[in-house]
C-alpha cells in the first residue's frame, strides 16, 4: 500500500471517515487513542495533546463556554466508566510531526512512523516507493 | 551571576516573593514606562525576589516579555518571564529561548496561554504548535546541552541555565476537570518543571488541596501561591467567567460589593485580604507567593508583605476568611471540619456521577479495554 497508487485512495477513505466521526484535520500523527477518541487537533482550540489547559469552567471549553465541553472532561468521563481514567496520565504525547500532514495516519502507524507506533515499539518499515510523507 | 529568584525558591527558610507586571501594547508608551519605574523601585526596595512579566496577556498584543525582562535585569532585579505557546510555533519558541539565554533572562513560567483574542486587523491565528509539556521538554534538553543530528555528526550545544516552572489550577468545580489538572501537573513535573505556580483563587481549602496533593504524590518541587489583589470590577468579570480560569464565587462578589461602598472604595479591605492570603500560604507551606493586581503599586506590595509576615503566626485563624467553595464543587480530599481545610482521606471517586455524557461509539462496553 505504501508508495502505491492505492495509498492515495486509502488515505482519502480514512480521512473521510474521520472527518465524519471526529472532524479530522488530517494531521497524519493521530492522537485519538491518547484522548479517549477525542481529537485534540479538531476539538481542542489550543491543540492540547497532554491534558486540559487551565481555562475550562464547569466542564466547558474556555473558547466555547456552554457550547462545547472540554475534550479532557469528556475523555475522563468515557474512561472513568471503565476505571481507566488514569490512562490520561500515560507517557507524554509528543507534538504533531508536520511531516505527516495530509498523509494516512493508519499507514504511518502500521509502518512504525508515528508517535503511537514508537510508543508501542512497532518497528519502522522503510518505504519502497515514493511516499507522501 | 547568581539567580536570586532560584535561590529564594529553593532555600527552605526563604519565602519567595514575586510581583506581576503587565507590559502592555507598545514600545515607548506609558504602560512600558510604568513597568520600568516599578521595576526600579522594586530593585531598590529589595523585598521582591523576581518581577514576573506577562506574555501577551488575555490574548492581546504587548511588547515581548523577554525583551522587557532583559531591561529589568539591567535594573538589578530578576525577571520571571511568562512563556506561552499561543502565538509561536516550535522554531519561534526555540529562537526566543536562545535570545533569552543570551540575555541571561533565565526564569521562565511555561504555560499554554490564553486563546488569542484581538490584534492587528482582527483575531490572530492561534498557534499552539507545542503544549507546555513539550516546551518543558525542550528547555530541559537545552539545560543539558541540546543535541540534534547535524550534516556529518551530532551537534552538541552549550548548556543553558533556565530555571523554569509550570502552572496548575486547583480551582476546578468538576471532578473531571480537577483530576485532569492534577494528571497534567504530574506530567509537567515529570517533564522537568522545577517549580509550580497556582492559578489565582480565593478558596483556602483548594490552595491546601494542591499543596497536599503534591506532597502525598511525592512531587517534590517548590509551589508558589497566587495572590491577586481583587477589586470589584475584575471580580465581576471573573464571576461571569470572562477571564479564563479565574474563579470568583457569588459569595465573594457580594463581599466585594459591600467593600467598594467604603470611603476608600475598598482598597484597605483588598490589601488586607491579600496580606491574609500571604500569611496562610506561608503558614501552610507554600514556598512563595506571586502577587498581582491591576494598578498595584510598590508601596502596596510592601504593605502586603509586611502585614502578611505579621499575620503568618496566626494563619489557621485566617482560613475562615477564605471559605468560598464553588456550588457542588469537587475536592480531592475529605474536609477537615476542625481546620476548614482537608484531611488526608481521598474523596471516593468511584460511584460519583460522570461529568459529561458518554456517547457513541465510546459508550460501547470494551471500547477502551479491548
Amino acid at each position: 500500500m505504501n508508495g502505491t497508487k492505492g495509498e492515495r485512495l486509502f488515505h482519502k477513505l480514512e480521512h473521510l471517515s474521520k472527518v465524519l466521526l471526529f472532524d479530522c484535520k488530517d494531521c497524519g500523527d493521530c492522537a485519538l487513542t491518547d484522548v479517549a477518541y477525542n481529537c485534540p487537533m479538531s476539538r481542542c482550540p489550543k491543540h492540547q495533546r497532554n491534558g486540559a489547559c487551565g481555562g475550562s469552567f464547569n466542564g466547558w471549553c474556555e473558547v466555547h463556554p456552554g457550547k462545547r465541553r472540554c475534550i479532557y472532561v469528556e475523555a475522563y468521563a468515557r474512561l472513568k466508566r471503565y476505571g481507566e481514567e488514569s490512562r490520561l496520565e500515560d507517557a507524554p504525547v509528543p507534538p504533531c510531526n508536520w511531516d505527516f500532514y495530509q498523509t494516512s495516519s493508519w499507514i504511518n502507524f502500521y509502518l512504525g512512523r508515528d508517535h503511537t507506533a514508537r510508543r508501542l515499539r512497532i518497528p519502522e518499515v522503510e518505504s519502497k516507493g515514493e511516499s507522501t510523507c | 551571576m547568581e539567580n536570586r529568584f532560584r535561590k529564594s525558591l529553593l532555600h527552605p527558610k526563604t519565602f519567595s516573593v514575586t510581583w506581576e507586571l503587565v507590559p502592555g501594547r507598545g514600545a515607548r508608551e506609558k504602560a512600558q514606562q510604568n513597568v520600568l519605574a516599578a521595576a526600579e523601585q522594586a530593585a531598590r526596595g529589595g523585598r521582591i525576589h523576581a518581577l514576573t512579566i506577562t506574555d501577551n496577556p488575555g490574548g492581546n498584543p504587548a511588547i515581548l516579555a523577554g525583551c522587557l525582562g532583559a531591561e529589568i535585569l539591567r535594573l538589578g532585579i530578576e525577571p520571571l518571564v511568562h512563556f506561552t505557546c499561543k502565538d509561536k510555533n516550535r522554531n519561534q519558541i526555540e529562537s526566543e529561548l536562545y535570545a533569552l539565554d543570551r540575555a541571561e533572562v533565565r526564569n521562565l513560567l511555561v504555560m499554554s496561554g490564553d486563546y488569542p483574542a484581538a490584534g492587528f486587523q482582527g483575531r490572530p491565528a492561534p498557534v499552539f504548535d507545542l503544549d507546555p509539556i513539550h516546551v518543558l521538554e525542550l528547555v530541559i534538553q537545552m539545560n543539558r546541552g541540546l543535541e540534534y543530528p547535524g550534516l556529518k555528526e551530532t551537534v552538541h550545544h552549550q548548556k543553558s541555565e533556565f530555571f523554569f516552572g509550570a502552572a496548575v489550577s486547583p480551582f476546578k468545580a468538576t471532578e473531571a476537570e480537577q483530576m485532569v489538572q492534577y494528571f497534567k501537573l504530574r506530567k509537567k513535573i515529570g517533564a522537568g518543571a522545577q517549580f509550580v505556580v497556582t492559578q489565582l483563587g480565593y478558596d483556602a481549602r483548594k490552595f491546601h488541596e494542591v499543596l497536599q496533593f503534591m506532597r502525598l504524590s511525592g512531587l517534590d518541587v517548590p509551589i508558589v501561591g497566587n495572590i491577586y489583589v481583587l477589586p470589584f470590577g475584575a471580580a465581576k468579570l471573573m464571576n461571569q467567567n470572562r477571564i479564563p480560569g479565574c474563579v470568583v464565587t457569588d459569595k465573594l462578589l457580594t463581599v466585594l460589593d459591600r467593600e467598594r461602598s467604603e470611603p476608600d472604595k475598598g482598597i484597605k479591605a483588598r490589601l488586607l485580604r491579600a496580606a491574609r492570603m500571604y500569611a496562610f500560604m506561608k503558614g501552610m507551606g507554600f514556598s512563595g507567593v506571586h502577587i498581582g493586581g491591576h494598578n498595584l503599586n510598590y508601596e502596596e506590595v510592601e504593605e502586603i508583605i509586611a502585614r502578611g509576615e505579621s499575620l503568618a503566626p496566626v494563619w489557621p485563624e485566617l482560613i475562615a476568611h477564605f471559605d468560598y467553595p464553588q456550588p457542588d464543587g469537587f475536592y480531592l480530599y475529605e474536609k477537615d471540619t476542625r481546620t476548614g481545610l482537608n484531611t488526608e482521606v481521598p474523596t471516593e471517586r468511584r460511584g460519583r456521577p460522570l461529568d459529561a455524557p458518554v456517547g457513541f461509539p465510546t459508550g460501547i462496553p470494551g471500547f477502551f479495554t479491548g
